[in-house]
């Protein structure tokens, strides 16, 4: 019964080593500069400028955009990068993956699953 | 007898040839016709006018033994323009020519002129028209040298003049006069040593006018004067006149002044000629009904000087009388003005009057009975008054008035004034003494009955007072003297039935010391209000009443070029109690004083104010609890207003000092405590707070520091800065919070205008942060209480500063850890509040921080599995809804933990993980160490991967969390006995968790050689969350 035990284990062990084993995915890459400018979805809108800065802020909570919350993001292949920035110094990272993104519309997704798609309305 | 008859034959011849001669020129001097041409052929000779006399006839027989003439149609006529200048219709005269030739007397018996007429002119040049004389220069000379009087005795008897008219122009002064129908009748005689005259003139008419720019005209009818005078010209002259004037008109600029108005005298006199003194004997004087008597002398001196010694009296005139004789065109003011009551005159006029010297002039005047009356105004009646006037125009003599019992009644008060008024008619002089006796209730029906309902009580008021008229011309009001008492008894006002003063016993002084000098400090006047007792009713639910009040007011000189006098009032009250529904406010033993003081500063007003007050005892009441209650009271305030300033406090400047101590306060339940000691310092740049102890509650606080900049601030050119020590022995923050929790929300909304108040109506009034201040609270607390845990030395600052509020590095420690805060609130709009915090609990126990900071346990839920200490860094920061609500959108945070040695608690949750994962599970689960990085972004909280070692297994554990309390976790084994590593994804709610096996997602995470670039990138972010939360921890001292 232990060798059963045993024998299992390994078998288990051998799916998992081969379960845990990711496949190579192509890599996707997006032109940041279709990213620059103003992003709206719903009420929500970001703002992404060119200097690597941009700011955040929900109408729907009666914030206007001169009052938006500033953030750094990084855009390297599908990686969207966003650091929010606190006012008194901390910092929250977001992480999300581009999967459209043209001139006019930007759609991206977080690890979870969670999708937002924004139109350009500059 | 030959020889003596021829002598008798010449005497006889010579005889009748002289009564020939003699006839023939009595014929020829007596006959009419050639007496007649001979005065017409000599008039051309001595007069230069035109002269016609119809016939002169001698009447020697009919008049003798006087000679009689008499003349008829007498005409002189100017030569050029034929204007007739002098007529007679009839002219008879005798005279006694005996009497005239041999002694040089003047005897006329009879003179009678009837229908002459007399047309005197006075050109433009100042030529006379009657100057028709011809003379030569020697006769000039020799009338001027013969113009002596030189008759011996002069008698005129039964002159008569009838009908007699004349006409005077002055072309010159535009002056003309015309007599019509002027009768007389005069006997005169006068010898060396007496003389008798007797005159009787009758006048129809008497016009008198000039035609200048005054017009003046008048017109006297009927007019007739006595004059009697009997004597010895050498002596004694004793003499009688009398004038009746029954008609008299005058008027000015077409104004008539007077019509219709008559005039009699009588006026008994004798003159001493030698001494030449005038004596009258009771003379009398009616004027238009109105006598005047006249008793004494008039001498003319050796200095012809004029030497009176003269007694006048009237009898009682009325004076409505006398009103009616002002002129209509004068009497327009006065038909409002009723007045009556009667007068009476009586002085004397004595001295001598000369070049510089006037007569003294004694007047003593009586109103009795006198009423007056204008318009509505109350009626003065019961008028009584004795006046004496001492009228000296002497150089260096004075002319004084004196006022004897001046009574008068209004409205059934009594008035009563005294005094003399010295030198009134140059630099007058008052010394006054008034007193008066007045029921309100008398004076109620002329106040507006929506203003009084009632009005009762009485005033008697005494004064007396000094002062020059040349004080109040000169405006040099602080020369005048004055003192008053005033005693006020049951006053009792109404107002409007709510508003009512009652006031038992009251005394009032007044008194004007006066002063030579003028300055700053002089003092015009003081005023004292003493009373026992005071109730005032505003309304049946606003009372006060005062006891032993005693109000002093210092009015100083009004200087030139300012609004308002140096004012101060002094105050010391007894006792004050004041009612305003249900709350009372009481004083004990209260003084101050006040003082209004205005200057010129640069050209302009300023006005210096100061008060001062001090009281023993102040309690605010409500019902039977006693609100507020200190015992000393102390405060002192010097303003200094410019209207040319803007701001408050540049127009004020004040300098306020308040101290108060061993005050008690109990505003409710939980707010109630004592205040032992307070005081606070204002200037126009700074307000300095020396001390303010408070103890309230479980609390005691003492506040000190200032604020400045507070001119600047107000103009907009700087902050208001603040520095305060906020120090404490004791603070039970919980007990404070519970104490103010909502307090201040309804007066806020009450500030609120009424639109914007409709726009709040569903929502709370948030805290704005007033902008353009900087104030700093220094925080010094030995002890505090939050949620029941002892937090000692807090340390720190909180900043208001623009529009943030900024509670900055506050550092405190407890049982559980050293403790750094910083937290900020700013209010850039209504409904958009900014609020962060940066958080860090070093060396916290885990049980600690969840009870200190619950929101951990909402972020992080699985924190309560640990037991152990640790490092914990927050930040967060969120924006707020006016009702303090979170923007969700906004939400954004970060939390580090780090520990070592800690404890995984046993739990349903980590039973289940431990089972599925094939954790060996013990009842203490050690963990060596643990660095936990957790961030919100909105809805989303994000625990980044973090490794749990414990025993022989590590296990990374990441997922997210949203705010619903939806949970995706994941659990990666890493290390444990297993030859493959498993992971566990656990989904679902906390409170209601489902786990799936799945996929380890981070194997080698702690593996550097063996890392993914995904896992390389997890531990960045990790990093840089924990970077960024440590670089705001100061050191721990």
């Amino acid at each position: 019964m232990r060798n059963f035990k045993s024998i299992i284990l390994c078998f288990c062990s051998l799916v998992f080593l081969t379960v845990s084993c990711d496949t190579q995915e192509d890599e996707v890459y997006f032109d940041q500069s279709l990213l620059i400018g103003k992003w709206q979805s719903g009420t929500e809108l970001e703002k992404y400028q060119s200097d690597n800065t941009g700011a955040t802020w929900d109408t729907a909570d009666d914030v206007e955009e001169e009052e938006a919350q500033k953030f750094t993001w990084t855009l390297e292949k599908d990686n969207l990068e966003q650091i929010h920035l606190m006012q008194e110094g901390g910092k929250v990272p977001k992480e999300y993956t581009i999967t459209l993104l043209t001139s006019g519309e930007l759609e991206y997704s977080d690890s979870y699953g969670k999708t937002k798609r924004f139109k350009k309305v500059n | 007898m030959k020889t003596f008859k021829k002598i008798i034959k010449v005497i006889l011849i010579s005889t009748l040839l002289l009564l020939i001669g003699v006839s023939l020129a009595i014929y020829y001097l007596f006959n009419a016709g050639n007496l007649t041409s001979l005065i017409n052929k000599q008039a051309k000779n001595y007069l230069k006018c035109e002269t016609t006399i119809k016939n002169v006839e001698p009447t020697f027989f009919a008049s003798y033994p006087f000679f009689g003439l008499e003349i008829n149609d007498l005409c002189l006529k100017e030569t050029t323009t034929a204007d007739t200048l002098v007529y007679a219709k009839e002219c008879t005269l005798a005279l006694d020519v005996k009497s005239f030739l041999l002694n040089n007397d003047i005897i006329l018996k009879s003179f009678y002129l009837k229908s002459g007429y007399v047309n005197l002119e006075i050109d433009t040049n100042n030529n006379i028209n009657l100057d028709i004389i011809k003379t030569s220069d020697s006769e000039e000379t020799k009338a001027d040298t013969d113009s002596t009087f030189a008759y011996k005795n002069i008698k005129l008897t039964n002159i008569v003049v009838d009908d007699f008219k004349a006409k005077f122009i002055d072309k010159s002064s535009m002056m003309e006069s015309y007599i019509e129908d002027l009768d007389l009748n005069l006997l005169l005689e006068y010898t060396k040593n007496s003389v008798i005259l007797n005159t009787d003139v009758g006048l129809k008419n008497l016009v008198f006018q000039i035609n200048d720019s005054t017009e003046i005209y008048s017109d006297i009818k009927d007019a007739k004067i006595k004059l009697k005078i009997d004597g010895n010209i050498e002596d004694n002259i004793n003499g009688d006149m009398t004038v009746s004037m029954p008609d008299i008109m005058f008027s000015m600029t077409k104004d008539t002044l007077i019509s219709k108005f008559n005039f009699n005298s009588h006026i008994p006199f004798s003159l001493k000629v030698k001494e030449k003194n005038i004596n009258f004997k009771r003379a009398e004087f009616n004027i238009h009904n109105h006598k005047l008597f006249l008793d004494g002398d008039i001498t003319v001196n050796k200095n012809n000087n004029i030497e009176a010694n003269i007694d006048y009296s009237t009898t009682k005139w009325n004076i409505s009388e006398l009103i009616s004789l002002v002129p209509r065109v004068y009497s327009a003011p006065l038909k409002q003005l009723e007045i009556e009551g009667e007068t009476q005159l009586e002085g004397s006029v004595k001295g001598i009057y000369s070049d510089n010297s006037f007569p003294i002039v004694v007047a003593n005047f009586k109103y009795d009975n006198g009423v007056v009356k204008y318009l509505d105004n109350p009626t003065i009646d019961k008028i009584k008054t004795s006046l004496s006037a001492i009228i000296n125009l002497n150089k260096g003599k004075m002319s004084n008035l004196s006022i004897h019992n001046a009574e008068a009644n209004v409205l059934g008060n009594n008035f009563i004034v005294n005094g003399k008024v010295s030198d009134f008619m140059d630099n007058p002089v008052y010394d006054i003494n008034a007193k008066a006796n007045v029921g309100f209730s008398s004076i109620k029906s002329y106040v507006p009955k929506d203003m009084l309902r009632s009005l009762e009580g009485f005033i008697l008021a005494d004064i007396h007072t000094k002062f020059k008229q040349s004080t109040i011309d000169s405006k040099k009001y602080h020369q005048i003297y004055l003192t008053g008492d005033v005693q006020v008894d049951n006053l009792d006002v109404n107002m409007n039935d709510t508003m009512k003063v009652n006031i038992p016993s009251a005394k009032i002084a007044i008194v004007l010391p006066s002063h030579n000098a003028m300055g700053r400090d002089n003092l015009f006047g003081k005023l004292n209000f003493k009373s026992e007792s005071m109730n005032i009713t505003v309304s049946p639910d606003v009372t006060a009443q005062t006891h032993d009040l005693d109000v002093s007011l210092n009015i100083n000189d009004l200087m030139e070029g300012l609004s308002a006098p140096i004012t101060s009032v002094s105050f010391d009250l007894g006792k004050l109690y004041a009612r305003a529904d249900t709350i009372s406010f009481s004083t004990n033993h209260t003084s101050g004083k006040f003082i209004i003081a205005p200057r010129l500063k640069n050209q302009r007003e300023v006005i210096d104010i100061e008060t001062e007050i001090n009281s023993n005892d102040i309690a605010i009441t409500s019902k039977d609890t006693v609100m507020f209650d200190v015992k000393n009271f102390f405060t002192k305030t010097n303003l200094e207003y410019d209207t040319l300033e803007t701001n408050p406090i540049s127009q004020w400047k004040p300098v306020i000092d308040m101290v108060m101590s061993d005050a008690k306060f109990n505003l409710g339940e939980k707010l109630k405590g004592r205040i032992p000691s307070t005081s606070f310092t204002l200037t126009p740049e700074k307000m300095v707070i020396e001390k303010a102890n408070v103890i309230l509650g479980n609390s005691d606080f003492n506040l000190s520091g200032e604020f400045s900049n507070l001119s600047k601030f107000l103009d907009h050119d700087a902050l208001l800065k603040g520095d305060f020590d906020f120090v404490s022995d004791k603070t039970d923050i919980m007990q404070l919070m519970d104490i103010f929790n909502g307090m201040g929300t309804e007066e806020t909304a009450k500030e609120e205008n009424l639109e914007e108040q409709k726009k709040q109506l569903d929502d709370s009034d948030p805290f704005m942060v007033p902008k353009g201040v900087d104030i700093r609270l220094n925080t010094k607390i030995k002890e505090s209480i939050v949620n029941q845990h002892t937090i000692e030395n807090i340390q720190g600052a909180l900043t208001v500063k623009d529009g943030s509020l900024i509670l900055e590095q506050i550092g405190f420690t407890s049982k559980a850890a050293n403790m750094q805060l910083t937290a900020i609130y700013r209010s850039p709009r209504r409904n958009h509040l900014f609020t962060s915090i940066d958080f860090h609990l070093l060396n916290i126990d885990i049980a600690e921080l969840v009870s200190l900071v619950p929101y951990v346990e909402t972020i992080s839920p699985m924190i309560t599995s640990f037991d152990g200490k640790g490092d914990f860094h927050l930040a967060a920061e969120t924006y707020l809804k006016s009702d303090y609500s979170l923007k969700t959108s906004t939400i954004r945070g970060a939390a580090a933990f780090e520990g070592e040695d800690l404890i995984l608690m046993d739990s349903e949750t980590f039973s289940s993980i431990a089972s599925k994962l094939m954790f060996e599970n013990k009842t203490e689960n050690k963990i060596d160490k643990i660095s936990v990085e957790m961030t919100v972004f909105r809805d989303e909280i994000d625990l980044y991967p973090f490794l749990i070692s414990m025993d022989d297994y590590s296990a990374v554990i990441s997922g997210q969390v949203n705010m619903d309390q939806q949970i995706n976790y994941h659990v990666s084994v890493t290390d444990c006995p297993l030859p493959f590593r498993l992971g566990l994804n656990i989904n679902g709610t906390i409170d209601n968790p489902t786990f799936k096996m799945a996929a380890c997602k981070y194997k080698h995470l702690y593996s550097p050689k063996k890392q993914s670039a995904r896992e390389k990138q997890v531990l960045r972010l990790k990093k840089l969350i924990s970077d960024a939360l440590k670089a705001n921890v100061k050191p721990v001292k």
